[in-house]
């Protein structure tokens, strides 16, 4: 009895300190190590030791010894030992050799080797599922084992199969989560292969939103996408991209994932095949503009806060406000249509990065199957949405260059044509102002012979003609010369009504003697413009003698002036209509080109010098045509000058 | 009877603007050239003066400056084929300033006008 309870104390001290070394947190050679020095103490043994199993190699490698080594150095699998122990990992039974045994199998080999007498003591490693390795006693001498010191060392084994299991586990998670990473970067490899395929602004969006969906992607059920306005500060819904419902939902997945493509040869093509313009989601998505201050928009807080929202009502209660006016006015996506109300909706917020911020966010949701989204999923969200972000920038930026360029191709072609139009004004200028003068010789003479013909006589008539013809040619001249000077103006602050009276004050008999009666209703408060007097008066002139020559026989002139705001810019508007009949309106589009006219006489310049001198002003002419009434110009001219 | 100086380099215009004046019942004399004007200046006395831009040697605008430093209260009209200069502040000490035409009406109603000043 006694013997017993010292023989149990014993062996709860062994196992004790071997338990206590096994869930200890120190590396698992240095457990290892300890125990297998615990047990050559506890054993008293010449030479103990652990030794590994890897199942790859099925092979045996040492890990921990006490002692001298054994007789025949073996630390591979490769000898008589290395039997020994195969043996054991098959049967997962001990082997106990009492050294005057019969001999079995490798033994006899072994006992051959090995001059003396020896001990020996195999005990496996394992547990339930697994074989971990062979812990060896070896003795230089005879030794028995009686049953109760063999049964200590099966129990020792399997305390010692602890560290090796947690070992295992531990492998086992390192490499799984080594595996996911891998994968992740993979899959973001192949999005932003994707990405850098094309420059088009949707087809960007697209991908990225298709890449978060797809099952091969992130396999969230919907995604959509908004982009910040900084300057009105909102946010706007770009695309979304998912199925309206359940079923949709399974058949797209199976279509999509039935073909074995690579991920990026799927996204590359996406366009073509599964556009998301007029779905449901997509068309909810465009509608929401949202402004960036709205402090309880989970939405908006991802952007100004700069962080992702994981929002599951379940677990936190976080959901948008019931009373959102988004939520009235276009049945915010988010809350749309979830599984049994807004208990079971799960959705992800994630912000978009461009270079200096965020741009904007991603929402995901898995509304048909109602996966909960993990902080991994987060994780990998994010990742994305750097890449995605910046792409999205790039787009953009690119898409501002091609118009920058645009603008400045136009903005060159328009210049060329003015300097064009200069260049043929001062030449004109020039030539005009060196007829002038002949031209003053030769009128004026004839006026003179004129003069002095008598009345009666026929040659007067020659006079006449080349008098009118003069009188012809001194009326081009003007007009060309007034159509080159209308591009130097010099500014000064006048009041148009006040020129409009002057200029109609001026014609008044000649509109009287026609029968055209002047209706005018100039708006008091107009402030003074900065303006050109006499290149104004002088379109003002040319629109009223044009309306004058459309009434031969009688008419009304309308004048009106008025303020307006055009653009945010303010204007004060002139409009002067007559009921002349009407431009045909074959023509219309030509009556602002120099020396086109309808007219049987003229330069067929008047109208050209006033489009040319309210150009000038920065403003606008603008005609509207009545086929069978009149015609009324409307000029704007701007308040300010600009800058 | 108001004497009135011609100046302009063109021949023709010089013989066109004297027989027109003339027959007005002015005094007429001529000068085709800025130094030339100058110098009719004390001869002739001249009660008003039309002078030309355009010339050789010394320009209208010029000639006008020489005159101005004698005649400070000589009625001027600028003559010319130019209308630009209208609008030029170099001309402000011009009296009047009258763009060239065949009808010469304008003009001998600017020169009745400042004439019938004094």
């Amino acid at each position: 009895m006694k013997q017993m309870n010292s023989f149990i104390q014993r062996e709860c001290e062994i196992l004790g300190k071997i338990i206590r070394v096994s869930n200890s947190t120190l590396e698992i050679n240095t457990r290892l190590t300890r125990i297998v020095g615990i047990l050559a103490e506890a054993f008293s043994t010449d030479f103990c030791a652990l030794y590994s199993f890897h199942e790859d190699q099925s092979s045996f490698t040492l890990t921990a010894s006490s002692g001298r080594d054994l007789p025949e150095p073996d630390s591979s699998g490769n000898s008589q030992w290395g039997g020994l122990m195969e043996k054991v990992a098959q049967s997962r039974q001990p082997l106990f050799f009492e050294g005057d045994d019969q001999p079995v199998g490798n033994l006899k080999g072994m006992m051959s080797k090995v001059n003396s007498p020896f001990s020996l003591a195999l005990i496996p490693i394992a547990d339930d599922g697994f074989f971990y390795g062979v812990l060896l006693l070896y003795y230089a001498q005879l030794r028995r084992f009686g049953d109760e010191e063999r049964e200590s060392l099966l129990m020792a084994g399997s305390a010692i199969s602890g560290p090796f299991r947690n070992a295992r586990l531990d492998a086992t998670r390192v490499a799984q989560a080594k595996d996911r990473q891998a994968n992740q970067l993979s899959l973001l490899y192949e999005i932003n292969n994707a990405l850098l395929s094309t420059m088009k602004f949707e087809r960007i969006l697209h991908i990225i939103l298709t890449a978060i969906t797809i099952g091969d992607g992130m396999g969230f059920n919907r995604a959509m996408l908004f982009l910040t306005d900084e300057r009105r500060n909102r946010l706007a819904g770009m695309m979304g991209v998912g199925p309206d419902n359940a079923e949709e939902a399974g058949n797209i997945w199976k279509n999509l994932e039935g073909k074995r493509d690579k991920l990026s040869e799927i996204l590359s093509s996406i366009s073509h095949n599964y556009s998301p313009k007029g779905t449901h989601l997509d068309e909810r998505v465009r509608r929401v503009n949202i402004p960036l201050d709205k402090e309880e928009c989970i939405l908006a807080r991802t952007v100004t806060e700069q962080k992702p929202f994981n929002i599951d009502y379940e677990r936190d209660g976080l959901t948008c406000p019931e009373d959102c006016e988004l939520n009235r006015e276009v049945n915010c996506i988010l809350r749309s249509k979830s599984k049994g109300g807004i208990k079971s909706y799960r959705f992800a917020t994630v912000p978009l990065w461009g270079r200096e911020g965020t741009i904007g966010v991603v929402v995901v949701d898995n509304l048909y199957n109602g996966r909960p989204i993990t902080d991994d999923d987060i994780q990998l969200l994010t990742m994305f949405t750097r890449q995605a972000g910046l792409a999205i920038e790039n787009c953009i930026l690119y898409r501002y260059l091609e118009e920058a360029h645009w603008e400045l191709k136009e903005a060159q072609e328009t210049l060329l044509q003015r300097e064009k139009l200069a260049a043929l004004g001062e030449m004109a200028a020039n030539v005009a102002h060196e007829i002038r003068n002949p031209l003053v010789s030769i009128g004026a003479f004839t006026r003179r012979l004129y003069n002095k013909l008598d009345n009666g006589l026929y040659e007067k008539r020659y006079g006449e003609a080349i008098i009118k013809e003069v009188d012809r040619l001194e009326g081009i001249l003007n007009d060309v010369l007034s159509f080159s000077k209308a591009s130097k103006v010099v500014f000064e602050k006048f009041d148009l009504n006040r020129i409009i009276e002057e200029t109609l004050m001026g014609m008044e008999d000649e509109l009287k003697s026609q029968g055209i009666v002047v209706e005018k209703s100039l708006d008091d408060n107009l402030p003074e413009i900065p303006c050109d007097y006499q290149q104004i008066k002088q379109v003002f002139i040319n629109l009223f003698s044009n309306s004058r020559d459309a009434m031969r026989g009688g008419g009304r002139l309308t004048v009106k002036t008025f303020p307006l705001s055009q653009e945010s810019r303010d204007y004060i508007g002139i409009d002067i209509g007559d009921t002349g009949g009407g431009i045909p309106s074959e023509v219309l589009h030509n009556i602002f080109n120099p020396f086109f006219t309808t007219k049987g006489w003229g330069t067929g310049l008047g109208l050209a010098i006033c489009h040319r001198i309210v150009d000038g002003h920065r403003g606008v002419i603008e005609v509207d045509n009545d086929p069978d009434r009149g015609v009324t110009f409307t000029v704007k001219l701007p308040i300010e000058r600009e800058a | 009877m108001k004497k009135i100086l011609v100046v302009d380099d063109e021949e023709n215009l010089r013989l066109l603007y004297q027989e027109e004046l003339e027959e007005e019942g002015y005094a007429v004399e001529v000068a085709a050239h800025g130094q030339e004007a100058l110098d009719k200046l004390s001869t002739f006395k001249p009660d008003l003066i039309t002078l030309d831009i355009k010339m050789p040697g010394m320009d209208g605008v010029e000639t006008l400056q020489r005159i101005r430093d004698v005649h400070r209260d000589l009625p001027v009209i600028l003559c010319s084929a130019y209308g630009e200069y209208k609008q030029d502040l170099t001309t402000w000490a011009s009296d009047a300033y009258v763009i060239k035409t065949s009808d010469l009406t304008e003009l001998k109603e600017t020169i009745r006008i400042l004439l019938s000043r004094d």
